[in-house]
């Protein structure tokens, strides 16, 4: 079965079941198709336009974009003839799914999130939430910090010597644990015994699941892809409802802080609460201007640019804008934490990217909370 | 610390929001919100009818209560203060300051003027020489406190009298942007940020434009107040297209219009290059350094031109 011919949610079903069990036919060279066992891979993206125009704007990345019998389904194929099924139920937050060799989707998605298409970007998942979505029974993780923020004294940071140049560079900590039943363990004693300090940022879980002699075998990546092998199908697409489901309620929970005037009985009221980004102690912020500097900056990842004032040793303020969205935000930032003031109307994505890039390069150990003080990333007791 | 208008209004919107305990909260406690700033009050008198502004305004429909608030430096117009003494809370009803979900009957209000502690003796003084008798409440970097006076509403007056202890360093900025009483440096980071978004955008834009995408309480505000924002908007604006900015867009003439002579694409170099001068033009203000076409980069190193950059 051919991509192209799905057109309602059961045939999107046995499509992507085809690949759990071998079944599906890929072109491997001129005239030779191969059957073969492949992920299924989907990739969770936000759409901060809203439905208006996702159809106009996917079609910018996807040169063939077409309706489905089902209209919450779109037929999407990419300029490599790569196929996807995007699922637009929720149109702000649209599960997209492959069959497709990873070269080929995870160049069109970046393509679609980077920048290049307005409108789109990818959903970034902290830690808390990475490891509040794994279901049944962990299999695996991957840690990944880097400390790509400057400004900032810590012990650990000691420059190494960097076999491509002349110049020395910051390490970079990974650690994969990978297939392996004791992971959850694996994982409890890492966190709790302190290894790693501050650098236990996830990019990755990886867990088993599934019914009736049935499972599935999943991985979800702190950027939105999520991919899945193994003979179960449906427990594969609830584990996608479930992630889309709990990131569409953080950036809701987010979007909820909104500062603003509001009508309220025909009165205009001020709403609203600043989010916070509380850092740790376990590092010194040395510098906090060249720490600022290093965020706001218009490259990959935090798409940001800052506009500085009121400098101090102590305290910096910042007009934001969010590159991918151009919505604007402010921030006050002292060594100790940020706080967020994010307008009634401006995407609260750019709160999770700032958030998960943070985690990823200034500390794993950061909290980000509304203003009565509660999560806003629930983690997995808050999910339950 | 002398606090300036914006200050008192950015920490009352503080102490009606939660913000993570990173700021006192206690009017949001006591069960008020934010319902007006700049927001135009007629009083009628005797001999005629006076206009008050205060600064802000905060109400509590537990209390049925409204607190309105403004801002002084160690002067006082004394006509403004006596009005203020004059104001019924009836007037507050039916010119719709507050919700006429509100017990018309139980509405009180207290109106006062707050100013930085190092103020306080001159303005008391001055207020005395003018008959001026409302409560005061005095700010540093440590507290705020009853200085003069008091309030009607017990609550209040019990809360600013044991005094609100607060940290400078976390004094909020951002609730309110600016007013027409904002300094020019106070003002320009904001429009800094706006004008990026205009010249990434292209076309051509007004001060109204400016001011909308600056300030979220233009459309509260009274007639006088609008006047004077466009007023000084406009200067900002024809400053930064004849000095840092003169290369992305110019003042259409005779016109409040300007028009974006060089589009910013989304490269991150276009980006920085903008951004670099865009912040130059913040920071020179703040430092309050005229312009000079000269004048050396104050990050020490070149701003880019658009036509010297390169895609990276």
């Amino acid at each position: 079965m051919d991509a192209s011919a799905v057109q309602t949610r059961a045939q999107l079903t046995d499509y992507l079941s085809q690949s759990l069990s071998g079944d599906y036919l890929s072109v491997v060279g001129e005239d030779e198709i191969a059957q073969t066992s492949t992920y299924v891979k989907t990739y969770l993206v936000e759409a901060h336009d809203g439905p208006s125009d996702a159809r106009n704007a996917l079609a910018r990345t996807f040169p063939s974009v077409s309706e489905r019998s089902d209209p919450t389904l779109l037929y999407l194929e990419d300029s490599n003839n790569a196929q996807y099924i995007a699922d637009v139920s929720d149109p702000r937050f649209i599960p997209i799914h492959s069959l497709d060799k990873v070269a080929f989707t995870d160049a069109a998605i970046e393509k679609l999130t980077e920048g290049d298409t307005p409108g789109f970007d990818r959903a970034w998942m902290p830690s808390e939430f990475l490891f509040a979505a794994w279901r049944g029974k962990l299999t695996g993780f991957k840690f990944r910090f880097e400390r790509a923020v400057e400004g900032i004294t810590d012990s650990a940071d000691y420059p190494i010597p960097d076999r491509q140049s002349a110049k020395s560079r910051r390490p970079r900590f990974r650690m994969v644990v990978n297939e392996n039943f004791t992971a959850l363990q694996d994982y409890e004693a890492i966190r709790d015994g302190n290894v790693f300090a501050g650098r236990q940022t996830l990019e990755h879980v990886q867990f088993h699941t599934g019914a009736n002699g049935e499972y599935v075998s999943n991985g979800i990546y702190s950027n939105g892809k999520i991919i899945g092998n193994g003979t179960s199908i449906g427990a594969y697409l609830e584990t996608v409802r479930s992630v889309a489901s709990n990131y569409s309620q953080m950036i809701r929970s987010i979007e909820d802080c909104a500062l603003g005037w509001e009508d309220h009985n025909s009165h205009q009221i001020h709403v609203g609460e600043p989010i916070i980004i509380k850092f740790d102690t376990d590092f010194l912020v040395a510098d906090l201007q060249q720490l600022a500097e290093s965020i706001f900056r218009p490259i990959r990842p935090f798409r940001l640019l800052g506009i500085l004032h009121n400098l101090s040793e102590q305290r910096i303020d910042i007009e934001g804008i969010d590159l991918h969205s151009g919505d604007p935000f402010a921030v006050e930032m002292t060594k100790r934490w940020m706080r967020i003031y994010l307008p009634i109307g401006s995407c609260g994505n750019v709160v999770a990217r700032l958030y998960t890039n943070l985690q990823r390069s200034m500390s794993s150990n950061l909290m980000l909370v509304n203003g009565s003080g509660e999560p806003l990333v629930r983690g997995r007791q808050e999910i339950g | 610390m002398i606090v300036t208008e914006l200050q008192f209004i950015n920490a009352f919107f503080g102490f009606c929001t939660s913000t993570g305990g990173l700021w006192p909260n206690p009017l949001q406690t006591l069960g008020y919100e934010v319902i007006g700033i700049e927001r135009e009050v007629t009083v009628s008198g005797p001999a005629r009818d006076r206009t008050v502004v205060p600064d802000i305004i905060c109400g509590a429909s537990a209390l049925s209560h409204v607190l309105c608030v403004d801002a002084k430096s160690q002067t006082i117009d004394g006509e403004q203060e006596l009005a203020y003494m004059q104001m019924e809370s009836d007037s507050l009803f039916i010119q719709g300051v507050v919700p006429s979900a509100v017990d018309r009957t139980a509405l009180s209000h207290d109106n006062a003027l707050a100013t930085s502690r190092s103020h306080g003796n001159t303005l008391v003084r001055n207020m005395a020489r003018e008959s001026v008798s409302l409560p005061v409440l005095l700010a540093d970097e440590k507290e705020f406190a009853i200085g003069d006076g008091e309030f009607r509403e017990k609550a209040l007056n019990d809360l600013f009298t044991a005094g609100v202890e607060v940290a400078a360093y976390e004094w909020p900025t951002k609730f309110v942007k600016f007013t027409s009483r904002s300094s020019e440096s106070e003002m320009v980071p904001v429009i800094g940020r706006v004008l990026i978004e205009r010249l990434r955008d292209g076309g051509d834009f007004t001060s109204d434009d400016v001011i909308m995408s600056s300030i979220d309480h233009f459309h509260l505000v009274g007639r006088l107040e609008r006047r004077d924002l466009r007023k000084k908007v406009t200067s900002i604006l024809d400053q930064g297209c004849i000095e840092e900015l003169s290369l992305y867009y110019r003042r259409v003439m005779p016109e409040q219009r300007w028009t974006v002579t060089t589009q910013i694409s989304n490269s991150p170099n276009s980006l920085e290059a903008l951004h670099r001068r865009v912040q130059e033009f913040v920071h020179r203000h703040e430092l309050d350094i005229p312009f000079r076409k000269d004048q050396p980069s104050l990050f020490g190193s070149e701003v880019l031109e658009p036509d010297e950059e390169s895609d990276g």
